[in-house]
């Protein structure tokens, strides 16, 4: 054997055994959503953050138990702050504001001093994946999936004093928009342009409606922005590539302000920033506070004027970092929220905060209070869902099937044919082993099936037209003759059955299927009329 | 958008579950097919199941992050592949750990393979050479995708395996 094939023998019987690490896409996505959010919160108000040399606390603090959605943190209790004196109590709890949690549920609206409240969005569309205050008693926020008729992505609002949404911003089809943050009159943006693969920070006036660019880049695969933090006035610009060299740059905002300007403490020639997660900017833009690292997590204050570094603080696994003028900071960790204060030369975490409703994605916290109108909803109240009803097929005669199977397919048919999203979802619910897409980790069920429809279905797929048309095609029994298949092709392969489907699909639709095998969306119902799978792919 | 490149889909011996591929290529496609080979070749890259697993996580969750970007790449894998290796560079570096040779402390996470003189050649690379040796000879890739995946020339890759392929043979030949 020569040695390229022993060498490449050794390698698979190496690799091919190597016992794998656990799954968790829903870990993946969260991790995802965090890092595409950057920055979040710098909430506006007059309060200015300490700025003399901030000191930690050494208390070791109890966190709470993370909640059971991901399964998979094992966040370390906080270490020994590294630097910094003995602190002593801490100096107060806020008295006003508090937090809101942007989760799989919501929004949780969660005062210091009161009873939290979930904010809900239309069926079907309940999970936000930020969510921010807006300076003025209300709320902006992006959807994971945007209630139609609103775009994909749309920047939305709910005004001081309203109960319906409003759209801000919204992308065009080939762009992504990721909100930033609300400073002043201003909301933070950044609009990346997947087509001509650009990217802009960009600063929308809530008053007027003027919108500015503020910092753009090309896109590359080799050169990410991490994170973006602005007291308003500057904004800073975490860069990293994907040789490992970072560093921050900086971009003014009031274009009177240029030149000089304050303290970078990891200027691109040094290729020495960490691995930024996400930043924080003193409201007087006098202190950055800068998240990084994996486990523990590191927060490191950097005064801009010197340089030097006022406090670092380790943490448990932690991805997302908010901070109010008053002073509050929060932080959003896998699945824990960690809350604390920088007052008065301390920093002190709170000793436990409880764990959010639903799955949480982000958190920001608000000074002052909310005053949202009662009855206040995250969605469009128009109902729509991503799909074209299919009108006036013609269904086959289904007569000659098992009376159970007959009637299970036509309730199915209907149903999609109605665009009838909940009926579905309660025919997928009657079979608790009902396969209707990818499992994974734990995450499955009709309800996970259902989202997954109309994320897709979101993205220009229309999902249950195209089972309603499957449908009207013909059946046949399986191999094994345990189930009904729609279309018959699946289990014949007969030129007949192909040409039966090729009727009620797009020539697109049929090379995508995957002749000669055929892997498109099938539907399959079991002899005793249990509704088994509707799935694509192979 | 353009479909999920064929090519570089990588067959594991075990049967696909039973799933869903929709039309569009999904972040679930990518993340089903590809989380499980990216891993083993990053085990096999870094000699540390456990950090391979920590730096295959972080790539996927970046793939997620910039999915509509990493979806319309030609070579998906070879993308979170580098991405994990990146990043667990960077971490070992914070680790301080040896970063001349990027040797990995001896743990019980550490692989090897079964023969100790083709062990110890891979041991003594770079983790730049490891990454080429693994790509070709573990995921079987052509030397144009390794060369784009790692973003390094192509002339590159084949000095590196070249290389790597000469000192196997002197260690067998010193061998008893």
């Amino acid at each position: 054997m020569n040695v390229e094939e022993e060498l490449a023998r050794q390698l698979r019987e190496t690799g091919d055994v190597i016992a794998p690490t656990l799954p968790d896409i829903e870990r993946a996505k969260a991790r995802g959503r965090q890092r595409r959010q950057g920055a979040i919160t710098l909430a506006v108000g007059a309060g200015l953050l300490a700025t003399a040399a901030v000191v930690v606390g050494p208390r070791l603090v109890s966190l709470p138990n993370g909640a059971a959605a991901s399964g998979a943190t094992t966040a370390a209790a906080p270490t020994t702050p590294v630097t910094g004196s003995p602190g002593t109590t801490m100096a107060g709890e806020p008295s006003t504001g508090g937090l809101l949690i942007a989760s799989a549920e919501g929004i949780e609206v969660r005062p210091f001093d009161g009873e939290p409240a979930l904010l809900r969005s239309d069926p079907f569309y309940e999970s936000i994946i930020s969510a921010l205050p807006d300076g003025d008693g209300g709320i902006v926020f992006q959807h994971d999936i945007t209630p139609l008729p609103w775009p994909q992505g749309s920047i939305l609002q709910v005004a001081t004093g309203t109960q319906e949404a409003r759209v801000l911003v919204a992308p065009d089809d080939h762009q992504t928009i990721d909100l930033l943050d609300v400073v002043g009159d201003d909301l933070f943006y950044v609009l990346d342009d997947q087509v001509d693969l650009w990217s802009e920070h960009r600063l929308l006036s809530l008053s007027s409606g003027e919108v500015r660019t503020v910092y753009a880049r090309e896109m590359t695969d080799q050169l990410a922005v991490q994170a973006a933090a602005t007291d308003g006035r500057l904004l800073v610009v975490a860069v990293r590539e994907e040789n490992g060299c970072g560093w921050l740059e900086y971009s003014w905002i009031d274009e009177t302000s240029t030149g000089g300007g304050p303290y970078n403490p990891y200027p691109q020639e040094s290729c020495a920033a960490p691995d930024v997660i996400d930043m924080r900017l003193a409201a007087d833009g006098s202190v950055l506070y800068v998240l990084s690292g994996d486990d523990p997590t590191r927060l490191e204050g950097r005064d801009l004027t010197t340089g030097d570094s006022v406090f670092q603080y380790d943490l448990p696994v932690t991805r997302q970092l908010s901070l109010a003028p008053g002073g509050t900071l929060a932080m959003f960790g896998e699945d824990k929220l960690l809350v604390g204060r920088l007052e008065g030369g301390r920093f002190e975490l709170r000793p436990e905060e409880p764990d959010p409703t639903g799955l949480p994605v982000a958190v920001a916290v608000y000074d002052g209070d909310l005053t949202l109108a009662p009855g206040a909803t995250l969605g469009s109240g128009t109902g729509q869902l991503p799909c074209t009803p299919l009108v006036g097929a013609p269904y086959p005669d289904l007569a000659a099937l098992p009376g159970p199977v007959a009637r299970t397919a036509t309730s199915v048919a209907a149903a999609a044919a109605e665009c009838d999203f909940p009926a579905i979802l309660e025919l997928m619910a009657a079979n608790p082993d009902f396969s209707g897409s990818f499992a994974y980790a734990g995450r499955d069920g009709s309800d996970f099936f259902i989202h997954s429809w109309i994320a897709e279905s979101r993205r220009g797929s229309d999902v249950l037209n195209q089972i309603a048309r499957i449908m009207t095609t013909r059946p046949a029994l399986a191999e094994d003759g345990s189930y009904y298949v729609w279309p018959a092709v699946f289990a014949t392969g007969a030129d007949v059955d192909w040409e039966d489907l090729a009727n009620v699909l797009t020539p697109e639709e049929l090379e995508v299927a995957g002749a000669p095998a055929y892997l498109g969306w099938r539907v399959g119902i079991a002899r005793d009329g249990t509704w088994m799978f509707a799935v694509a792919g192979d | 958008m353009e479909e999920t490149t064929e090519e570089l889909v990588i067959d594991l011996d075990e049967p696909a579950p039973p799933a869903t591929r929709l039309r569009q290529p999904a972040f679930e496609d990518f993340y089903r097919i590809q989380r499980e080979p990216v891993f083993r070749a990053l085990a096999l890259t870094l000699r540390d199941r456990e950090l391979a697993g920590e730096a295959v996580d972080e790539a996927m969750a970046r793939a997620y992050q910039h999915w509509r970007s990493v979806s319309g790449y030609d070579n998906q894998p070879g993308w979170a592949y580098t991405v994990g290796l990146n990043w667990a560079r960077t971490r070992m570096r914070m680790r301080k750990r040896e970063i001349i040779t990027d040797t990995v402390p001896d743990r019980a996470v550490e692989i090897h393979l079964p023969r100790p003189e083709l062990d110890r050649v891979l041991a003594q690379l770079d983790l730049r050479s490891r990454a080429v040796v693994v790509l070709r000879y573990y995921l079987d890739w052509s030397y144009e995708d390794i060369a784009a995946a790692l973003r390094i020339p192509l002339g590159t890759v084949k000095s590196r395996l070249h290389r790597t392929l000469a000192a196997i043979k002197e260690q067998l030949e010193e061998k008893p």
